[in-house]
């Protein structure tokens, strides 16, 4: 019987234990088994194998009952989901239905989740723009949050290190705030994109239009087509899952690659309860794990824990990780926990249309559009918000049809669709300002069905974020017209936040244990074996799309856990 | 009343296509309808009729040809709001008193180019009602987007390529039909 339970326990115990395969738990994955980990990835959701679990990768439009439209009673059944604009019948079975998985939501807030082996990793909109020093050096300049640990230079190897991998398309721009990578080709620009480049050089000092780095193979490299990964042939149904990789997800890249090393256990289905801590020796020693589907509850053992389980639900489990050591959560001695949580605004829209280069138009598609890095308060304080916004523009000219009519014309006016006009549309990426009163906790008697308490989630836009969302939409007006782009026409949404998709902090990284979760590598200031390197480590947002830092953290993270373990610190 | 606690009778809608192997749903399909609704085999035909009249068969296959009817009922009863269902059906049921009134017969006996005119004339008299009106312009649209991603236009009439040719942004407008 003894026998029985140590060899019970000797199975459920590894080198390393990753809780949550996105892309950031995706990466922990891969770094730790090369470096010969033996490492269990839990996965609350389902497997999705490569190719295999992508049903709908390669049905024409017409395949689809409703066209690609989420029935009516669905959508009213899922009022939080609808608005997320990448859930369409041929994405649906890759995002959470409203009702399977509840929260409280003290403030509108639209939590977007993809629970399934790889997560979100395969409904990422791929954009891949590096941060610079000027973002790292930005709370301690602004006076807001905490200072980064960190400083470009600390992260700058591995960025190179998760890009080479990835793979990721993008010109060598030289700018100071947005530095060049490991780079693909880059996506070209069309006529238009080209006009408006050349007006911003010639008449706004500081504002940049560069193609956007994006993490689709313009180019498949030996790097990848080692991973079974060939170029990306810009079908732009990435979401549904692609059949060449074309794109970066864990599914295609980083799971596959961590489990031909054979030290890769994956286990879906595995609601991550709490990670669990040994008052004796002072350390975490394991992850208490409910099985989604019988409820069981098993113990895994492992000599480091990563914790990457996506922003929200990082939160969740570690402030449900209660021993007499963390009465408030592990490693949440100053209750800061849940705190200070930000995300990115895309609440403006300016579009317009153009006269101009008409002899051009564009044929074809590609998988990128162009990036205008951020150019307000970027190298000084000089509006009266803080931070700024990074903008994505693109310009297109479609083909069109003159629907006006009934009958022979009408028919023979959809068949034969006449060259339109050039449209041109921008929208704002916006830093928010993390606030303590921006939070996450437990509700104190809600339970889901698993037994898990139930999330508060209270977070709300600010003064600071609307003053920037008017600065955005007269700039890219002005910016406008000096192209001569005509019928300009600016929106302002009034979204929730949530619906981002780059829900960030709660535990955040910092120099000081009084005032921050975690340390310059990301462990837990009073837990040093336990890693956070998912959004949830964000001490500020910035305005880039935030996965690729997520990224390279967790690369930088993984190889300073392996070295700190050869040298018996952890 | 509440679209989910509507009982909802099924409705066997017959196929009886020219073309069939383009028919969208493959086969003749049961589909709900909302309890309220009057649905039966006049407003079927008539809806073959509009479908007919909007994109009609010529050298090659029109709406009705392709089921587009059986698409715009199912993407009604799926995809819009009971609002929407009530208005259209109610509409689609006052076709021919509409027609009867403004060209002297029902709209299933007028001939083509008088449906034409009666279909046009939905938003120009001032007695159309607001039924008929939504009616008029879902059936449009939906007839338009069905007949658009029916199978046979996306794969014969306007090839619809999965993979696109490589991106050009600047691409001669001339080539495609545009202006210089």
């Amino acid at each position: 019987m003894a026998n029985t339970n140590i060899d019970s326990v000797k199975q459920r115990s590894y080198d390393a234990i990753v809780i949550g395969s996105g892309i950031s738990g995706g990466w922990a994955a891969k770094e730790l088994t090369e470096k010969g980990l033996k490492t269990l990835v839990l996965e609350r959701g389902r497997d999705v194998k490569h190719i295999v679990d992508y049903p709908t990768a390669n049905k024409m439009p017409y395949e689809f009952e409703h066209r690609g439209e989420i029935p009516h009673a669905t959508r009213e059944a899922n009022p939080i989901l609808s608005r997320a604009g990448a859930w369409q019948e041929d994405t649906d079975h890759f995002f959470v239905k409203d009702n399977e998985h509840p929260y409280i939501q003290k403030k509108p807030f639209d939590w977007i989740r993809g629970y399934q082996v790889g997560g979100r990793s395969l409904l990422w909109a791929r954009q891949t723009q590096r941060w610079s020093q000027y973002d790292f050096e930005g709370p301690a300049r602004d006076g807001f949050a905490v200072d980064w640990p960190i400083r470009y230079e600390d992260i700058a190897p591995w960025y190179s290190h998760v890009e080479s991998f990835a793979g990721i398309s993008g010109n060598q721009d030289g700018l100071a705030e947005l530095p060049d990578g490991e780079f693909l080709p880059p996506n070209p620009l069309n006529a238009v994109e080209d006009h408006f480049k050349e007006v911003l050089s010639e008449r706004f000092e500081g504002r940049h239009l560069i193609a956007a780095r994006f993490a689709n193979l313009t180019k498949s490299t030996p790097t990848q087509l080692a991973q079974g990964r060939s170029q990306c042939l810009s079908r732009r149904l990435c979401k549904r899952g692609c059949p060449f990789g074309g794109y970066f997800s864990s599914n295609s890249s980083t799971l596959p690659w961590a489990e031909k090393t054979g030290n890769l256990t994956m286990r879906p289905h595995s609601v991550a309860h709490s990670v669990i801590y040994d008052e004796k020796h002072e350390k975490a020693t394991g992850v208490r794990v409910i099985d989604s589907q019988t409820k069981e509850v098993t113990e895994y053992y492992a000599k480091i824990i990563f914790v990457n389980a996506s922003t929200i639900n990082t939160n969740l489990i570690l402030l449900n990780s209660i021993s007499s050591r963390f009465p408030n959560g592990m490693g949440n001695d100053n209750e800061l926990m849940g705190k200070f949580v930000a995300f990115h605004n895309y609440n403006t829209k300016v579009r317009a249309e153009f006269e101009g280069l008409s002899e051009f138009a564009t044929f074809g598609d590609r998988p990128g559009s162009t990036y205008i890095p951020r150019f307000r308060n970027m190298f000084r304080q000089e509006t009266g918000f803080l931070r700024g916004y990074a903008t994505a523009f693109s310009a297109k000219r479609n083909m069109y049809s003159d629907r006006s009519g009934i009958g022979q014309s009408l028919k023979e006016s959809l068949l034969n669709p006449k060259l339109g006009g050039w449209y041109v549309g921008a929208q704002m990426m916006g830093e928010t300002i993390p606030k303590e009163s921006n939070s996450v906790s437990l509700d104190a008697k809600k339970t889901d069905t698993w037994g898990m308490p139930l999330l508060n989630i209270d977070i709300d836009f600010d003064e600071n974020d609307r003053k920037m969302e008017i600065d955005s939409m007269e700039q890219l007006s002005e910016m406008f017209t000096a192209a001569g782009f005509k019928n300009i026409k600016t929106t302002q949404k009034h979204d929730a936040p949530g619906i981002d998709i780059h829900e960030m902090g709660g535990v955040r990284m910092g120099k000081d244990p009084k005032t921050s979760l975690l340390n310059e590598w990301n462990q837990l200031h009073a837990c040093k074996n336990v890693f956070v390197t998912d959004g949830a480590c964000m001490t500020s947002t910035s305005t880039q799309n935030p996965s690729l830092t997520y990224m390279a953290l967790t690369a930088r993270a993984a190889n300073h856990a392996v070295e700190e373990m050869r040298k018996g610190n952890i | 009343m509440n679209r989910r606690q509507a009982i909802k009778r099924t409705v066997l809608l017959s196929g009886g296509m020219v073309f069939f192997k383009y028919s969208l749903l493959g086969q003749a399909s049961s589909l709900s309808v909302p309890a309220s609704a009057t649905f039966g085999p006049k407003e079927e035909r008539l809806l073959q009729l509009v479908v007919d009249t909007m994109i009609p068969t010529t050298d090659t296959p029109g709406a009705k040809d392709l089921g587009v009817d059986q698409f715009v009922l199912l993407m009604v009863n799926d995809c819009h709001s009971e609002q929407d269902q009530i208005a259209f059906y109610s509409g689609l049921h006052n076709l021919d008193a509409f027609t009867e009134k403004h060209f002297g017969q029902f709209f299933t006996l007028c001939d083509i180019d008088t449906r034409i005119e009666a279909l046009n004339s939905v938003n120009k008299k001032s007695d159309a009602s607001p039924e008929l009106q939504t009616f008029f312009k879902i059936a449009k649209k939906l007839t338009i987007q069905g007949y658009l991603e029916s199978k046979y236009v996306m794969t014969e009439a306007l090839p619809h390529k999965m993979i696109p040719d490589p991106y050009d942004g600047y691409y001669p407008a001339s080539k495609l039909g545009g202006k210089i």
